[in-house]
């Protein structure tokens, strides 16, 4: 009878072992490799390349050689032509903040954020007082736009895979057309189910 | 004649800085203003999609995930096909009929 009840108390221990929902904090820089599939340790990699490239690019003492002023740069849009949905902004902030931290390169808003900004701008004309209100045709125009694309190359056999993921960055330059910075990128991961 | 004479001034100045205009940079292309004209009007769709991530992903080949969907499609195949019976004998037995009868039956009330 006692055996019974203890063997009663152990499944009761287990089924609740097993059914209970464990979340445990981690640091950011220390995400563990869980499914294979593009985290936040690729996209911090990806981050931290791109910001030592870009910084360290002929192309930042060129132009403030020649103009004598910082270049300002614009974000395009990035492709992801991988087989997995990745967003490129996790690793573009991170670019755009070491622009503004480092204070060599100016950044100007774009997209969706620059609409808001510019209908912003369009309210005060009727609604904020004369001495506040901001005037339109003074924001500083852009002299790079960084582009990009993330590709990815897959090859499994049964229960191994190689992905390879490729990221680039690129700078334009947006009067001549000249491409003066290509940063790169290649993560390269092994997968065994 | 002021009056004429105010109104060729606007003229020509008029004239002059549209000619500025036009050789405002050396070496600039003679056609310029066709592209110009080309790009700065409707060109919102394309501005919106600046600072965003476009998703052209692609399926990739993965031996597991391919077992699981195979797997899974077994199964709901094999779901619907016991469904079909079911459905297949109720309309030969008509079970609806059946169990009607079975419910408001004489029989089952006495």
């Amino acid at each position: 009878m006692r055996s019974v009840k203890a063997l009663a108390l152990l499944i009761v221990i287990l089924f609740s072992m097993s059914c209970s929902h464990k979340v445990t904090r981690i640091e950011p820089n220390e995400t563990p490799d869980i499914s294979g599939k593009w985290n936040n340790t690729d996209s911090r990699l990806t981050a931290d390349e791109m910001i030592k490239q870009c910084l360290s690019g002929g192309w930042l003492s060129e132009f403030s050689d020649k103009k004598g002023k910082k270049p300002v740069v614009i974000v395009g849009m990035v492709s992801n032509k991988s087989h997995e949905h990745i967003e490129a902004e996790t690793f573009i902030k991170d670019l755009e903040r070491s622009f503004i931290n480092t204070s060599k390169v100016g950044l100007v808003q774009s997209g969706k954020k620059r609409e808001e900004m510019r209908a912003e701008k369009g309210d005060q004309q009727s609604n904020a007082s004369v001495s506040t209100m901001k005037k339109f045709g003074l924001e500083n125009g852009a002299d790079f736009i960084l582009q990009g694309s993330i590709n990815s190359i897959v090859d499994a056999y049964k229960r191994k895979k190689t992905v390879t993921y490729q990221i680039n960055l690129e700078l334009t330059n947006i009067e001549t057309n000249d491409v003066v910075w290509i940063g790169d990128k290649k993560i390269s991961k092994f997968v065994k189910n | 004649m002021k009056k004429i004479s105010i109104g060729f001034l606007f003229l020509f100045s008029g004239i002059i800085v549209k000619a500025q205009e036009s050789t405002k940079v050396p070496d600039q292309n003679p056609n310029y203003k066709k592209s110009e004209n080309k790009y700065t009007k409707g060109q919102e769709k394309t501005l919106q999609g600046m600072n965003t991530t476009e998703q052209k992903t692609y399926k990739a080949y993965d031996w597991t995930e391919n077992k699981n969907e195979k797997k899974q499609e077994r199964v709901a195949f094999r779901r619907k096909k016991q469904l079909a019976r079911i459905n297949n004998i109720c309309h030969v037995r008509g079970c609806n009929n059946m169990n009607r009868n079975h419910i408001h039956s004489n029989f089952y009330r006495r």
